[in-house]
C-alpha cells in the first residue's frame, strides 16, 4: 500500500476540491483531453479578460488523485496568465508544487492538452 | 485560501480514527482461544517438546498435534490420516500440482486444467510446471465467475493429470460446483484439487461424500494463525503425491520439517471453534453482507461481481463507476478493503480476476472487495455506508459522472 501516501497539498486538493465546475460548460472558452476509459480526463472552463488572460477558471476531472489535485491547483494558478496556441505549462513549476511522482507526469500533459483545447477555442472565438 | 495554522493545543484534531478492518478474506484476527492454546506450546512449563521425539515431552507434543489433525479433519468430516500439515494453503497448492505432476510424469501424464480466476498459488505453479513442459488448460469462467463443469469435461484429455478448480474465490466470493466437477474427475479417471482456502469453515464440506483427491486448507483466513495450512490427501481411492520437500520424511513423506506445534495446535483450535460456530455465524455474516450491498446499491451506478446466489457469506466485491480506482482508495482510506486496482496490490495489472469476468480494465480497477468476519458489527457496515454515501458522490461531482460528454 505505500503508493497511498500523498503530498500534503494534494491531499488538501484532493479533499478540498478548488473551483470544481459544477455541471457542462456554460463559459466562453472550455477546453477538454483524455479519457475515462484511458483513466485520465481533464476539462478546463475559463473566462478571459479584455487582454486575453485568464480571469477566472473551474475545472471538471476523472483521475486518480493527483489528477484531481494538479487540476484543482491549475484553477488557482492559471488567472492572468495567458495561453498561446503552443501553450506550455512549466511542468517543473507543478511537479515541485505538488511533489508529483514521475509516473503522473502523464497527468500533467493531459491537463496540458485540455488548456491548448482552450487556447483554441479562445482563437475561433476572437477570429470569429 | 491559507489552512489555518495547528498549535501544538490541536493534536486531538490529528487522531485518525481506527481503520474500518473489511477485508477478512485477506486475513483474520487470532481468535483469543486461539492464541491462548498457542501460547501453551511454546515455553519451557508448556508443550515445546518436538513431536517426532520418542521421550514423554516429544510425546506429549505429538499428542496435541494429533489432536489438531482430529480437530482440522473433523470440520470437513475427512480422516485424521488424510491430513498433512503444511506452512499454508500455498504451499499445500505447490504441493498438491507439483506432487501429482511430477508423481503422473513417470506414469505419462503431463496435462494440468485449471481456471483463468484461480489464486496466484495455483497459477504460478502452473506456469512453473509449464517451463517443465507440462501442459495447462487454464478454463475462462462464465461472466458470473462460474466454471461450467462441462468445460472441464471437454477440456480433459488422455494425459490429463490434475484438475484445479478452488471452491470460493478469494476476489468475488463465488462458491464453484465441485461436486459436479470432481464426478467429472472421477469418471474421467483424473485427480482433482480444490483449494479451500476461502471456503473451509464457511462453506459446509464433506469430504467423504465429495469426490475430491486433494483439498488445500489456511488456518489464518479462519481466526488461525498465519504460516500453518494443511492438504487433505485421500487414502480412498489412493491419491500418489511426490514431495516437494525433502528430509527427515514427516508426514508420511509428503512434507518434511520439524512440525510447529504452537502453529498446529492453533490451526486446529481454530477449526474446531469454526465448526462449533458455523451455522450461526454464516447466518450473521450474510446478514451484514446483504446490509452493506443494500447501503452501497443505493448509490447507483454500481454493481456486484459474481453469481448473485452461489457464494460465500463474507465478500461482496463492487464495481462503481464513475471514479477512478486510486482515488476511491485515498478517499475511502479509513476503509482496510481490497482492491481491484493495479497502483496498490503487488501485481501490476488490474484485477486478472475481474477482468477474465469480463469487466474492463477501467471498471476493474474501481472495484473494491468487502469481506466481513468474525469481529465486524452493525455499526462497522454502517460507518462504511455512510463513508461511501460522502466520497462517492463528492469525486462524482467533480467529474459530473451521469454527464455523458465526460463518459
Amino acid at each position: 500500500m505505500e503508493m497511498l501516501s500523498y503530498n500534503a497539498l494534494v491531499e488538501d486538493h484532493f479533499r478540498n476540491p478548488r473551483n470544481p465546475a459544477g455541471g457542462p460548460c456554460d463559459r466562453a472558452v472550455c477546453g477538454r483531453a483524455g479519457s475515462v476509459e484511458r483513466g485520465t480526463w481533464i476539462e478546463f472552463q475559463l473566462t478571459m479578460d479584455e487582454d486575453d488572460a485568464v480571469e477566472s477558471a473551474t475545472f471538471r476531472a476523472y483521475g486518480c488523485p493527483h489528477t484531481i489535485a494538479l487540476s484543482s491547483w491549475l484553477t488557482e494558478y492559471l488567472p492572468g496568465r495567458k495561453l498561446s496556441d503552443n501553450f506550455m505549462l512549466d511542468r517543473h513549476v507543478i511537479t515541485e508544487a505538488l511533489d508529483l511522482p514521475v509516473e503522473k507526469l502523464a497527468s500533467v500533459l493531459v491537463a496540458e492538452d485540455a488548456l491548448r483545447a482552450c487556447a483554441a477555442k479562445q482563437e475561433a472565438c476572437n477570429g470569429a | 485560501m491559507v489552512k489555518a495554522q495547528r498549535s501544538p493545543s490541536d493534536n486531538v484534531a490529528t487522531f485518525i480514527p481506527p481503520a474500518l478492518y473489511f477485508d477478512y478474506a485477506a486475513t483474520t484476527p487470532v481468535d483469543p482461544r486461539v492464541a491462548q492454546r498457542m501460547a501453551e506450546c511454546l515455553t519451557v512449563d508448556g508443550i515445546f517438546g518436538n513431536p517426532a521425539s520418542s521421550h514423554q515431552v516429544g510425546r506429549t507434543a505429538k499428542g496435541q498435534v494429533e489432536l489438531a489433525r482430529r480437530d482440522v479433519a473433523a470440520l470437513v468430516n475427512a480422516n485424521a490420516r488424510e491430513i498433512v500439515w503444511t506452512s499454508g494453503a500455498t504451499e499445500s497448492n505447490n504441493l498438491a500440482l507439483q506432487g501429482a505432476m511430477h508423481y503422473g510424469a513417470a506414469r505419462g501424464g503431463r496435462h494440468i486444467i485449471t481456471a483463468r480466476t484461480e489464486h496466484k498459488a495455483v497459477l504460478d505453479t502452473c506456469k512453473q510446471l509449464q517451463s517443465e513442459g507440462f501442459d495447462v488448460t487454464y478454463l475462462l469462467p462464465q461472466a458470473n465467475g462460474l466454471i461450467d463443469p462441462q468445460a472441464v469435461a471437454d477440456a480433459i484429455r488422455d494425459d490429463t493429470v490434475i484438475v484445479s478448480i478452488m471452491h470460493v474465490n478469494n476476489e468475488i466470493g463465488v462458491v464453484q460446483d465441485i461436486e459436479a466437477i470432481g464426478n467429472i474427475c472421477r469418471k474421467a479417471g483424473v485427480m482433482f484439487h480444490v483449494d479451500a482456502a476461502q471456503s473451509a469453515g464457511k462453506v459446509p464440506i464433506d469430504l467423504e461424500a465429495l469426490p475430491v483427491c486433494l483439498m488445500s486448507f489456511s488456518a489464518h483466513k479462519i481466526y488461525g494463525p498465519k504460516g500453518i495450512g494443511a492438504l487433505y490427501v485421500c487414502s480412498s481411492p489412493r491419491t500418489n503425491l511426490a514431495p516437494i520437500i525433502h528430509g527427515g520424511g514427516h508426514e508420511r513423506g509428503l512434507r518434511s520439517g520439524t512440525l510447529a506445534t504452537h502453529q498446529i495446535v492453533g490451526m486446529g483450535e481454530a477449526f474446531k471453534v469454526a465448526a462449533e460456530h458455523m451455522d450461526e455465524e454464516c447466518a450473521r455474516l450474510d446478514a451484514l453482507r446483504q446490509r452493506l450491498w443494500a447501503g452501497i446499491e443505493k448509490l447507483g451506478g454500481v454493481r456486484m461481481n459474481g453469481h448473485e446466489a452461489r457464494r460465500v457469506n463474507g465478500i461482496l466485491n463492487i464495481s462503481i463507476e464513475g471514479v477512478e480506482g486510486e482515488s476511491l482508495l485515498f478517499a475511502l482510506r479509513r476503509l482496510a478493503v481490497s482492491s481491484g486496482s493495479a497502483c496498490t496490490s503487488a501485481t501490476a495489472e488490474a484485477s486478472y480476476v475481474l477482468r477474465a469476468l469480463g469487466l474492463s480494465d477501467q471498471l476493474a480497477q474501481s472495484s473494491l472487495r468487502f469481506s466481513v468476519g468474525r469481529f465486524t458489527t452493525e455499526q462497522d457496515v454502517d460507518e462504511a455506508i455512510k463513508l461511501l454515501h460522502t466520497e462517492i458522490p463528492r469525486i462524482r461531482a467533480l467529474n459530473n459522472y451521469s454527464d455523458p460528454v465526460a463518459r
